[in-house]
């Protein structure tokens, strides 16, 4: 094909111009260490990196959210196990209070300190966090969890259930609190038998828990909530030694309970030991205590006024010694049971965490296949577009020198 | 004898002058753009006395000159496509503006606020967050808006460009035509180089058809049919408001003697540089425009919606976080009554809108069509959806404004809202206590329960209803829940006064009580976990004093993942119309990403297209050095020869006039 003069000056400096528009580009994505300048250079890979950039900064923030969680979790563990220690130092005041051979003064002294240790739970349930917030007050973060009533001399839960939850990971929410009502507040008081009378020959009634777990688990299937005369029991003696337990307004239990028994001895029903003494015939009324809860705080309360203000002498004090020692020991497993949970969680979030870790470590390196430029690749294609436009400079030189006009005379 | 010689000498010398003036004209030519090779050939003279008439000529293929025009319009066409498109390419491609990762950020900060609800320090980082990635937007839209302006500009500039061209190639018809095309008058080749140079300058402007009219005269239309150059006349380019959107430029020709008459010219088909324009605006400027706008406005909804479920850091429901803005349709000029339309974001309807533009049409004075329209202003079919007044279509509430005078069957509105909404989102308030972490109400158990049933869920679906109309309280609570011996629930209010029993739930699982008792327009609902015994009773009050409540804003973190965005106007049931906020933005790049690729792979074809057309009319067309030098020395050599006949005739004279002496 015929080669016109400008025809051959325009093809040479086009591909002059290509080649440096190349290695402009070339220089480019070394600069910026990227394969993708603008989206149009991979659109698909432009959005696919818009999306893992959002994955990874998501798994960091999850990341940072656990670490805080875990922090939260690790206060609320020491101040619990503080409470627990306190809890075994109450125990063992307890146990030295049923000792018989004490008097009225020692009994006294054990009692204050018994109230010196109530005073260091109380504080301990009060905690607040670094930001003024307590610790077991649930929603209500602002209110005082557990505050003292004057008025009763009990100790009132203020707070809230409520339970925050922080998020780990996309579909993981773990709670970062615990609720005073749950941990301090739900501890079952102990079942036993109320409002006991006796008619007739009897005289002296008592109903104790003999075995208590059998008791209770007679309690649990038969208290009956909605209807309140069915929680009231009655022995009927009649001579010479026969008894028969019925309800009080005389429907018998199913099923029926009769036997013998002598006048000043016991009998064993599901767990009580009813005695009397006297001359049958007779009656002995008792009721369930209908079920409540009872904190450490006020069962500790309950013991120290018995001794302390009742000054009471050593048989009476033992109904509340057994009491105080059955709550105190649920509040005790109940608060360690808090401590196993959270345990649990600080293992859920470590668990996610590492896992987190993999994922954004396999996301970076996705990411770094689609976007970054390979250095080796780069400083290559640098090279050889330097090259190429030299080649092609030394090429319009020689090409374009070449006319016919030279050779003219 | 003699004097045949001379003449015979004479002509020789004259032909080769000529022969040496045309290839001199080559040479000096060779820089001139445009310029045609002219070649001069000679008759020889009847008779045998020497060289007769002498014709130069333009070397010219007509069939490859056309191919360049069209190649060149074709290149401009994706030159300019491509120039505009770069600019929104790189813009999308700066992850400092990046809407993405100011989407990111907020989530990020909200899950911070989360973790600590009752800070108001972490509070007004959220809002801040917020504020930045409404800037965001406004400066992406801004500088999209920019282009348009850029564009309408442009049009402009080149109109006046192509009016100018026009003109001149209608004058050079006039004087072309004036030489005649006879066998005696001269080819007035270098005007002919000047038309046909301003005819690839046109070219280069829109896609263009020439004819040879029989009197010298080249007629240009426009691939589409419509003249540009008549015979003995011309219309004009203008460019002028668009219809019904005057922001929205289009092109018109008219009539350069006669004002009045006009002509719509196809904008689909119109090719160089005003196509480029065109299209590219078209195509990638507005629905890029409207898929930001659509995801801000999702976004807002979506705050919005969530927030109003929730209790903020002062004890009341939360309000709006984000101002949607209110926009207004624009009226086609035929509109025959004087009706506005107006629509603005109907609440919790924002995952409804989809990424078009609507067309607004009354069959009756006040029931209106509303159809979504595709990229190149047509409506698509199956979008069509009629409503009255205040109705919600596509997420909008639209409403009508008689005021100044009724709506007439016919009248027609196109309604853009996505394309300002990226500017006009701003944010509702910036006080931090007005984000809603917490949830506005909790349930509780009451702790002389026998069994271990806790409450597990308490939902909130609507806090419009009378039960959150009171500020700060439960109107009608707290409501208490009662386990019956029957299994069933027993729904009691704060007058202990019962207004509903659930069915009989067994041992669970125990969800959704309040809808089980019939009480389905309360606006939450509650579930619990564990089993319940006879007696046990769980409370739901007011969450008074709840602040390190986080439940609503986990609900509002949760929104990062959820699929609130409506990818098309129609489409099927069972398909996945909806993406996530950041599968959305990716949607984004992607799409001016991939048009802008095409259009690169397209410039480059055009351009080795061009090369090859251009290189063939060059072979025809163009000079030379080489061949040229070579002719100069030939017709040196011809003109000493002719030169010699002339010495030869002088010298037989004289020989002769010698022999008579």
């Amino acid at each position: 094909m015929r080669l016109s003069f400008n025809q051959i000056y325009a093809l040479n400096v086009n591909s002059i111009g290509n080649s440096q528009e190349r290695l402009q580009m070339a220089s480019a994505k070394l600069e910026k260490q990227t394969r993708i300048l603008t989206p149009a250079d991979d659109p698909s890979g432009a959005a696919r990196v818009a999306s893992l950039d959002n994955q990874i900064d998501s798994a960091s923030q999850y990341q940072t959210n656990s670490t805080m969680l875990s922090n939260s979790l690790n206060i609320e563990e020491t101040v619990l196990r503080s409470i627990q220690g306190s809890i075994q130092q109450v125990k063992t005041l307890l146990i030295s209070l049923g000792n018989g051979s004490n008097s009225q003064t020692e009994r006294e002294a054990i009692a204050g300190e018994i109230s010196n240790v109530r005073a260091e739970i109380f504080d301990l349930m009060n905690k607040q966090d670094s930001n003024g917030g307590f610790l077991f007050s649930g929603f209500d973060e602002k209110v005082q969890s557990y505050v003292y009533n004057e008025g009763t001399g009990y100790y009132d839960f203020k707070g809230n259930e409520g339970q925050k939850f922080l998020q780990v990971a996309a579909s993981v929410t773990i709670p970062a609190n615990d609720s005073g009502k749950n941990v301090f507040e739900n501890i079952d008081a102990r079942n036993k038998a109320i409002n006991i009378s006796s008619g007739g020959g009897i005289t002296n009634p008592k109903v104790e828990v003999a075995s208590q777990s059998v008791f209770d688990g007679y309690f649990q299937t038969n208290y009956d909530p909605l209807t309140a005369a069915n929680n009231d029991y009655r022995v009927t003696y009649t001579a010479p030694d026969q008894y028969a337990i019925t309800l009080q307004s005389g429907t018998p239990l199913v099923p029926p309970v009769a036997g013998t028994v002598q006048p000043g001895q016991s009998i064993s029903f599901n767990g009580l030991k009813i005695s009397q003494s006297g001359t049958f015939p007779g009656t002995l009324d008792f009721s369930l205590k209908p079920p409540a809860k009872s904190n450490i705080l006020n069962t500790l309360t309950d013991i120290v006024n018995a001794v302390l203000v009742d000054k009471r002498p050593p048989e009476d004090l033992k109904e509340y010694l057994v009491d105080a020692n059955v709550q105190v020991d649920r509040a005790s497993l109940r608060v360690g049971e808090t401590i196993s949970a959270l345990g649990g969680r600080q293992n859920l979030i470590r668990s996610v965490s590492e896992s987190l870790e993999d994922l954004k470590i396999a996301n970076k390196s996705y990411r770094a296949n689609i976007y970054e430029l390979d250095l080796v690749e780069g400083i290559t294609e640098l090279t050889k577009q330097e090259t190429q436009l030299k080649v092609v400079q030394s090429t319009f030189t020689r090409v374009t020198e070449l006319s016919l006009f030279d050779y003219l005379r | 004898m003699a004097d045949n010689l001379l003449a015979i000498g004479t002509s020789g010398v004259l032909a080769s002058t000529g022969l040496l003036n045309t290839t001199g004209n080559n040479i000096s030519n060779l820089n001139t753009k445009g310029y045609v090779r002219q070649r001069t050939e000679y008759e020889s003279s009847v008779l045998g006395l020497g060289v007769g008439r002498g014709t130069t000529d333009r070397l010219i293929n007509d069939f490859a000159l056309k191919q360049m025009r069209r190649d060149t319009s074709n290149l401009a066409f994706y030159e300019q496509y491509l120039a505009e498109a770069s600019r929104v390419d790189t813009l999308f491609a700066n992850s400092a503006n990046s809407v993405g990762t100011g989407l990111t950020d907020l989530f990020k900060q909200v899950q911070t606020a989360n973790n600590d609800p009752a800070n108001n320090s972490v509070r007004s980082l959220v809002l801040g967050s917020a504020q930045t990635l409404i800037n965001k937007f406004n400066t992406q839209a801004k500088l999209l808006t920019d282009q348009q302006q850029y564009i309408n500009e442009q049009l402009t500039v080149y109109a006046s460009d192509a009016n100018a061209l026009l003109s001149s190639i209608a004058n050079l018809n006039k004087e072309i035509s004036g030489y005649g095309l006879t066998i005696n008058s001269v080819k007035p080749m270098d005007l002919m180089d000047k038309r046909d140079e301003a005819i690839r300058k046109l070219a280069e402007l829109a896609d263009i058809q020439v004819l040879d009219a029989d009197n010298g005269e080249k007629l240009v239309f426009l691939t589409s049919g419509q003249s540009l150059v008549l015979q003995q006349g011309k219309f004009n380019m203008l460019s002028a408001d668009g219809n019904p959107d005057p922001n929205r430029k289009v092109l018109k020709l008219q009539l350069d003697f006669n004002p009045n008459v006009t002509a719509e010219i196809d904008i689909n088909a119109i090719g160089g540089k005003f196509g480029g324009l065109l299209e590219f605006r078209s195509q990638v400027l507005e629905p890029s425009l409207n898929k930001l706008g659509q995801l801000a406005l999702t976004v807002g909804d979506s705050f919005n919606t969530q927030n109003k479920l929730g209790m903020d850091g002062n004890g009341l429901i939360g309000k709006n976080l984000f101002n949607l803005g209110s926009y207004s349709a624009q009226s086609f000029k035929q509109n025959t009554g004087s009706g506005q339309v107006f629509g603005t974001v109907a609440p919790g309807e924002g995952k409804n809108i989809p990424p078009n533009d609507f067309l607004v049409e009354f069959v009756a004075p006040n029931q209106f069509k509303m159809s979504a329209l595709d990229a190149t202003g047509n409506v698509i079919s199956g979008s069509s959806v009629t409503q009255n007044s205040g109705t919600v279509a596509y997420g909008f509430k639209i409403d009508l404004d008689t005021s100044v005078g009724p709506f007439a069957a016919g009248d027609k509105f196109i309604f853009k809202p996505l394309s300002t909404a990226s500017d006009k989102i701003t944010l509702a308030t910036t006080r931090p206590e007005d984000l809603a972490l917490a949830s506005p109400l909790k349930g509780e158990y009451t702790l002389t329960n026998q069994g271990n049933g806790r409450v597990g869920d308490v939902k909130i679906t609507d806090t419009t209803t009378t039960q959150f109309s009171t500020p700060s309280q439960l109107t009608g609570g707290p409501y208490t829940l009662r386990f019956t011996a029957g299994n069933q629930f027993e729904v009691l209010n704060g007058g202990n006064v019962i207004v509903g029993t659930s069915a009989v739930m067994g041992t669970g699982p125990y969800n959704n009580i309040f809808a089980s008792a019939g009480l389905t327009n309360y606006g939450f609902d509650v579930s619990l976990t564990g089993i319940p015994k006879a007696g046990d009773t769980f409370t739901i009050s007011y969450n008074t004093s709840g602040f390190k409540d986080n439940r609503n804003g986990l609900a509002l973190a949760g929104l990062q993942d959820d699929e609130l965005v409506r990818k098309n106007a129609v489409a099927t049931l069972a398909a996945d119309n909806s993406s996530s906020f950041t599968e959305a933005y990716g949607e984004v790049i992607s799409f001016v990403g991939q048009k802008t690729a095409q259009v690169r792979i397209s410039t480059e074809s055009a351009k080795s297209v061009l090369a090859q057309s251009q290189a063939w009319n060059e072979s025809t067309s163009g000079v030379n050095l080489d061949e040229e030098a070579a002719n100069l020395i030939r017709f040196q050599q011809s003109y000493a020869a002719a030169a010699k006949i002339i010495s030869a005739s002088q010298t037989i004279f004289d020989t002769l006039l010698q022999a008579a002496r």
